[in-house]
């Protein structure tokens, strides 16, 4: 082993504690500028992943204001069901809806994948679902481990069973044809398993991707008229304002906002998707912005830190260094065996920080560049070693 | 043999601090020999010593070590001949307090190019000098003149021509003085070593074969 390894080893060994606080500091700060970078790195994931799902200057979602004046009643469920049934029957439209909820699930073991829920004062434990239509899944492009996606002509009838798809991580707990009940009785009967890793894009509320592997899939029904809560399982108003709306032609919107003109109860908005992901765009400037400047500040303090600490130990050391200059040592030994201390303790923070995090790539960049940083940080004191004449450090010890 | 012309140190030059350390020092120091320094407190002695040993470089002179010029030579070299031809003691011993007898003896052996059985040399010489026993003992634990043979230990673990003590004495008491006199005496005799004490104590001085007495950087 190269003497000055060994010896910088010694070091690091002798002055345990110091080595670690400075272990410590600089794992954080990769971990965290790996963080930042990765947050930075799923927006624009997620912007990805909608322009390749769909074209969204084309994209249209619904937002429904209430008029002063409510007058609901028939003439207003004919309105929603014209818009519904002029969207879902003309092919100038593709639209999707995906609904949020949650289902208390009765009679199999509570497991990881539900999550509390706040139901009026109380807490309660349920299962996240997503009520999608068949569009949804070919948008998405959604594939399946096992089983198969539900029917698109499914029709809900209150006393069977809700076909679902099963998100990824539901494959330990469940199989294909198990049966499971909720809290008001309805029966839901497992027909697929999502794959792992399968995701959506949240336009309406503009969370960016969203992971389906926790979530349980189950198919919208929308088709009536009269008493929609026995007939479907889902109200034409939710559908529409859980809706996106791809035009072909992005005329065709005015067809869709004569229909609904009529209403004496809403203001139908459609807006552009396009502004949405103006949005989204702007908030991750905005948090971009925001990182930039944790990381200006973490930098300056981790050069700081970098800084202090060798010339802290440049200037306890010194003694140390003349013993090794009188024995033959020149300041090139010495400033080598600074820099495999600095090296090391970056070196195990590497590791460590690629076996906690999973972004490998932004570790490696990160690190380098936290490296580089060091070895700027180390100038100072390399300098100060050069400048210094050995007498003077002779004379230190008088 | 060491041979030195015309040798001038000045420190912070052409600043307000100027200090002219070591003025035109014409100095002939025969192998083998064994010399005291003598002078007032800053007078120069350890700037002169630390140019001998190759620690600093003279501002001006000529420095032949065995006939070859090296006040020019690079920091590298300067290190090999510091290595190979010096050995160095001086008054605070100078040990790395968390380091064994051992393991501080073995310092400038990590420069050298002859590390062959490390540890039976390092146990013989330090058995010459009475130190075996506490070779595996931390520096910290030990008294004084165990110190200073533990440094002496190092100053020969290289086997060097030339040993460059700087008030070796200093801070020993009388008794232990002398023990470390005695021991650079023999190295003197028995190991033909050229022996070169900085001290402030006439009795030393002259048991030593001559004296070159320093007053403001110069040779009287
Ligand atoms: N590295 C240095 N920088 C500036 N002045 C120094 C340095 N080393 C020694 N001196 C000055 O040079 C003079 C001689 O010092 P030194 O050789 O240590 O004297 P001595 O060993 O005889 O007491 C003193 O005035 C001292 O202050
Ligand atoms: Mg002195």
């Amino acid at each position: 082993m190269p003497v000055q390894l060994k010896f910088a080893l010694g070091d690091i060994w002798r002055k345990k504690l110091y080595f670690i606080s400075f272990f410590i500091q600089i794992m954080l700060i990769i971990l965290l500028i790996t963080e930042c970078f990765s947050l930075i790195y799923k927006k624009q994931e997620a912007f990805y992943h909608l322009s390749k799902a769909f074209d969204t200057s084309n994209a249209f979602y619904i937002s429904m204001v209430e008029k002063e004046e409510f007058v609901g009643g028939e003439h207003e469920e004919n309105i929603m069901k014209d818009l519904y049934t002029y969207i879902d029957k003309n092919d100038k439209y593709i639209s999707f809806a995906n609904i949020e909820n949650y289902i208390e699930i009765k009679d199999i073991p509570k497991n990881s994948l539900s999550v509390e829920v706040e139901q009026g004062p109380s807490k309660i434990l349920a299962n996240k679902t997503l009520s999608v239509s068949p569009n949804f899944i070919n948008v998405f492009d959604l594939s399946l481990s096992q089983g198969e996606f539900f029917d698109a002509s499914w029709e809900y009838v209150s006393d069977k069973n809700i076909p679902v798809v099963l998100g990824y991580s539901y494959a330990k707990y469940m199989d294909i044809d198990d049966v499971f009940t909720d809290v008001d009785n309805q029966k839901y009967k497992v027909v697929g398993f999502l794959q792992d890793g399968q995701t959506f894009v949240d336009v309406s509320f503009g969370e960016g991707v969203i992971g389906l592997n926790d979530v349980i899939l189950t198919p919208i029904d929308v088709t009536t008229f009269y008493n929609l809560f026995v007939d479907g399982n889902y109200a034409y108003e939710t559908y529409l304002e859980n809706s996106t709306i791809i035009l072909k032609n992005r005329n065709d919107i005015k067809e869709l906002r004569d229909i609904a003109k009529h209403s004496k109860t809403y203001n139908y908005n459609f807006n552009s998707v396009e502004g949405v992901s103006g949005y989204m765009e702007k908030s991750t400037q905005e948090s971009v912005g925001v990182f930039l400047f944790l990381l200006i500040l973490i930098i300056i303090f981790a050069s700081t830190l970098v800084i202090i600490n060798t010339l802290e130990f440049i200037r306890k050391n010194m003694r140390e260094f003349s013993i090794h200059i009188f024995g033959g040592a020149t300041k090139k030994h010495i400033a080598l065996r600074i820099f495999l201390q600095i090296f090391i303790v970056w070196l195990l923070s590497f590791i460590i920080s690629l076996i906690i995090s999973n972004q490998n790539f932004i570790v490696l960049g990160v690190s380098v560049v936290i490296l580089l940083l060091c070895l700027g940080a180390c100038l100072p004191s390399f300098i100060t070693l050069f400048k210094l004449q050995i007498s003077d450090i002779l004379r230190r010890k008088e | 043999m060491i041979e030195l012309k015309g040798i001038s140190k000045v420190y912070n030059k052409s600043k307000p601090n100027e200090v002219k350390a070591l003025q035109n020092i014409n100095l002939k120091i025969e192998a083998e020999s064994m010399l005291a320094i003598m002078g007032p407190s800053g007078s120069g002695k350890s700037t002169l010593l630390n140019i001998l040993g190759c620690l600093d470089v003279p501002t001006a002179g000529i420095y032949k070590l065995n006939n070859q010029e090296i006040q020019s030579l690079s920091q590298g070299k300067l290190a090999a001949v510091r290595n190979r031809h010096f050995g160095f003691v001086v008054q605070d011993f100078a040990l790395i307090e968390e380091y064994t007898v051992m393991k501080n003896v073995e310092i400038p052996l990590h420069y050298s190019k002859n590390k062959a059985n490390k540890k039976e040399r390092i146990l013989t010489l330090l058995d010459t000098l009475g130190m075996k026993e506490k070779a595996s003992e931390y520096a910290y634990n030990l008294s004084g003149g165990q110190r200073q043979r533990v440094a002496i230990a190092r100053a020969l673990i290289n086997n060097p021509d030339i040993i460059l003590a700087d008030e070796p004495t200093g801070a020993l008491d009388q008794e232990m003085g002398e023990q470390v006199l005695s021991i650079f005496k023999r190295i003197n005799k028995e190991q033909n070593k050229t022996v070169l004490i900085v001290t402030h104590d006439d009795k030393i001085a002259k048991q030593c074969e001559g004296i070159v007495n320093i007053v403001d950087g110069k040779i009287y």
